[in-house]
């Protein structure tokens, strides 16, 4: 055999080793896995949940750890694909035998994640996704944010009872889990509190021209128009639509949240409200002391993900200290009774079901900035 | 008798895989882990040996594989959630759905050449994602959750070798030699009496089949299903014809050697974080570089081979 060949099966067998051969087991500490979006087309919420999680661990190391033992954070990238969100979570669970899960970031990821915790009995929470489904999958998945349904809910009840409209028209993605879902608890609830919905219009992900579904709606010449979508389409609507003459009062939802919001409205997104899980004007020493810490750390303002990263270690750090050790079920049954947190999107009480109680932001943009308008706690679940 | 012999020693080398997996599962050497890695290269070896059917063999160059694979990874899963179908038939009507979508589709479809077809078939494959997307018996946009834990490595390992042994027997049947002969040239083909618009309907919906039921394994292997274009959509085709390529077209060997490849590098690259998609295009670039007809380049890696080479590299080495 040549050389080269020699060499080519040795690199062969010493990949498979690689693979093959367990993670050395560390010292006595807390082993974390991430699983974050860090390449794909998510990846900006990715790496904002990485940037704040790192953050937040390294200061909770730094002052002495957790039950005397230090966080050992592992990193893995899930491209904000389920498939490969799977394959991380089993290598997490597998070879590093990870105490909790943290993460994915977004819904398909979560999902494709969850049944996997729930069958090895690990504890998972991820601090972002929002899909409604997420808890139902079992009483080891647990989430930082809020619900698609609760965020709707919340939307109409500040259109009707702090705005007082009367009659609001939706724009909707049909092909969007995160904008249907939006959509439908929006209705739902702004019908319940008297509110009509007048005129309704869909389209698909990736359309870029909105004249017709906007025509359509400006001849019903509504109070309100609610878009419950990303940035990324929220901006081109807002820009089509006012420049179509309709004069709504323009309704959002945390989506919106984006730097590039403004360019893409190209400035036509003044006077809208959104729901959101913070807003930096929050007067709270935890909100601000992890703005500045952020900002100084990475250079740039942290967005909602990050906040809400940050405080998803929190409550794991509150639900670690609770239970008093790492033991699943101990873990579990704390991490759904844990309360009074204090976090960057406010005071976080988690509940059995997995998802916490805290109070939504209401912002509005004024000279292009987000301000807080209002802080509405929950009315129900 | 050689031949005899030789097949024995094909059948000896499969079980044994099978059994060292298993003995090494059982020993805890071999992690869920990496039995699911496996199980995820199983399902993607059929994929592509499909679509090497298809693109390979047959020559009509089609990106919408992950349609079929929807086709089957939803209709088994509503199968086996709804109406508590046993597994084993739900993988056969996924396929069979699969199949003779594929039959619908490449009717028409199939009259097209070249870039024309793979658009048309890069549509088909958006049209089967726009409609599950709608359809919410699946689940619509929310995805299809709930999906029970059914694929063992055990059945996606014996699932890839049934597709590799009918596709491999197919493709030397007289059926294959006239794909082939359409491949090469059409014209000729049908001049000399092949029927063409026949065997490239045929192969078609023989790799749409094994395209369903790969994605009856995928869903019982993810246990949820994400409409979203890197699940099902054409993020998904490029993937499988990225694999077909790599591997060689018109190599079996080449799709098997592939789907494995490219389904555990991903895997080895995970902790390097954001330059993991960085380094991955970039071991990509460089196999079409330096091998740009893909790792087998059409030819087949069989037994025989194996020993001629390791006979061959000796005899060389004694002359030099």
């Amino acid at each position: 055999m040549s050389y080269a060949r020699i060499k080519s099966i040795v690199v062969c067998v010493l990949l498979v080793f690689a693979l093959t051969v367990p993670a050395l087991a560390q010292g006595d500490v807390i082993k974390i896995g991430l699983i974050s979006s860090l390449t794909g087309s998510v990846s900006t919420y990715g790496q904002s949940v990485r940037n704040a999680v790192t953050m937040a661990v390294d200061d909770i190391n730094a002052s002495g750890g957790i039950l005397g033992r230090q966080i050992s954070l592992i990193i893995l990238d899930d491209k904000g694909d389920g498939t490969e969100a799977a394959q991380a979570a089993r290598r997490l669970i597998d070879r590093e035998n990870v105490a909790l899960i943290l993460g994915p970031v977004i819904t398909p990821s979560v999902m494709a994640v969850a049944p996997i915790c729930q069958a090895a009995g690990v504890p998972m929470l991820t601090p972002t996704g929002t899909g409604d489904q997420i808890t139902t999958v079992g009483d080891f998945i647990f989430r930082g944010a809020y619900k698609d349904s609760f965020q709707g809910r919340i939307m109409a009840q500040f259109a009707a009872e702090n705005l007082g409209l009367k009659e609001a028209a939706i724009i909707y993605d049909v092909a969007n889990d995160y904008s249907v879902g939006l959509r439908n608890a929006f209705k739902t609830t702004f019908e319940e509190l008297g509110g009509k919905i007048i005129a309704e219009e869909s389209y698909s992900t990736g359309d870029t021209d909105f004249s017709a579904q906007l025509t359509s709606l400006a001849m019903r010449n509504p109070q309100a128009l609610f878009i419950p979508d990303y940035y990324s389409t929220a901006g081109p609507i807002l820009m089509q639509a006012r420049l179509m003459g309709m004069d709504a009062v323009m309704l959002g939802v945390d989506g919106w949240d984006s730097p590039d919001l403004s360019a893409l409205a190209g400035g036509f997104e003044e006077g809208g409200y959104i729901v959101n899980h913070y807003s930096g004007d929050v007067d709270s020493p935890v909100t601000q002391g992890f703005i500045a810490q952020y900002t100084a750390a990475f250079g740039q303002a942290p967005d909602a993900l990050a906040a809400l990263a940050y405080d998803g270690v929190m409550i794991v750090t509150k639900a670690l200290e609770a239970a008093g050790s790492t033991d699943p079920e101990a873990l579990k049954q704390a991490l759904g009774t844990v309360e009074a947190i204090e976090g960057a999107t406010g005071t976080i009480k988690m509940d059995p079901e997995g998802t916490p109680i805290k109070s939504a932001v209401i912002l509005k943009i004024t000279n292009g900035k987000w301000e807080l308008v209002d802080r509405i706690d929950p009315i129900g679940r | 008798m050689a031949n005899k012999l030789s097949g024995l020693l094909k059948v000896a080398l499969l079980v044994l895989v099978y059994a060292a997996v298993q003995f090494l599962e059982g020993r805890g050497i071999l992690l869920p882990y990496h039995v699911q890695i496996l199980s995820l290269c199983c399902i993607n070896i059929i994929l592509v040996v499909s679509l090497n059917l298809i693109n390979g063999f047959t020559g009509q160059f089609s990106i919408g594989h992950a349609g079929f694979f929807a086709i089957g990874a939803y209709l088994s899963a509503y199968l086996t959630v709804k109406l508590q179908l046993p597994f084993i038939p739900a993988i056969i009507c996924g396929g069979i759905l699969a199949g003779l979508t594929g039959l619908a589709v490449g009717l028409p479809a199939l009259r097209l050449r070249g870039d024309y077809l793979a658009i048309a078939t890069l549509g088909f494959g958006e049209i089967i994602r726009v409609i599950i997307l709608n359809t919410d018996a699946v689940g619509g946009a929310r995805g299809f959750s709930g999906i029970p834990k059914y694929t063992t490595f055990g059945l996606a390992y014996l699932t890839a070798i049934i597709t590799v042994v009918v596709i491999r027997n197919f493709v030397a049947s007289d059926y294959g030699r006239a794909c082939l002969a359409v491949r090469e040239d059409e014209i000729a083909a049908e001049s000399l009496g092949v029927n063409s618009t026949y065997f490239k309907v045929l192969a078609f919906a023989l790799g749409a089949f094994f395209a369903g039921a790969a994605g009856a394994l995928f869903s019982h292997y993810l246990q949820y299903m994400a409409p979203t274009p890197s699940q099902i959509g054409f993020v998904k085709s490029i993937d499988i014809l990225i694999m077909l390529v790599l591997g060689g077209l018109g190599s079996i060997t080449g799709s098997v050697v592939a789907a494995i490849v490219l389904t555990v590098i991903p895997e080895f690259l995970r902790g390097f974080a954001e330059y993991r998609m960085i380094l991955y295009p970039i071991l990509l670039m460089a196999v079409m570089i330096y091998r740009p007809s893909g790792l087998m380049a059409g030819r087949e890696l069989t037994l025989k081979g194996l020993t001629e080479l390791f006979k061959g590299a000796k005899t060389r080495a004694y002359h030099s």
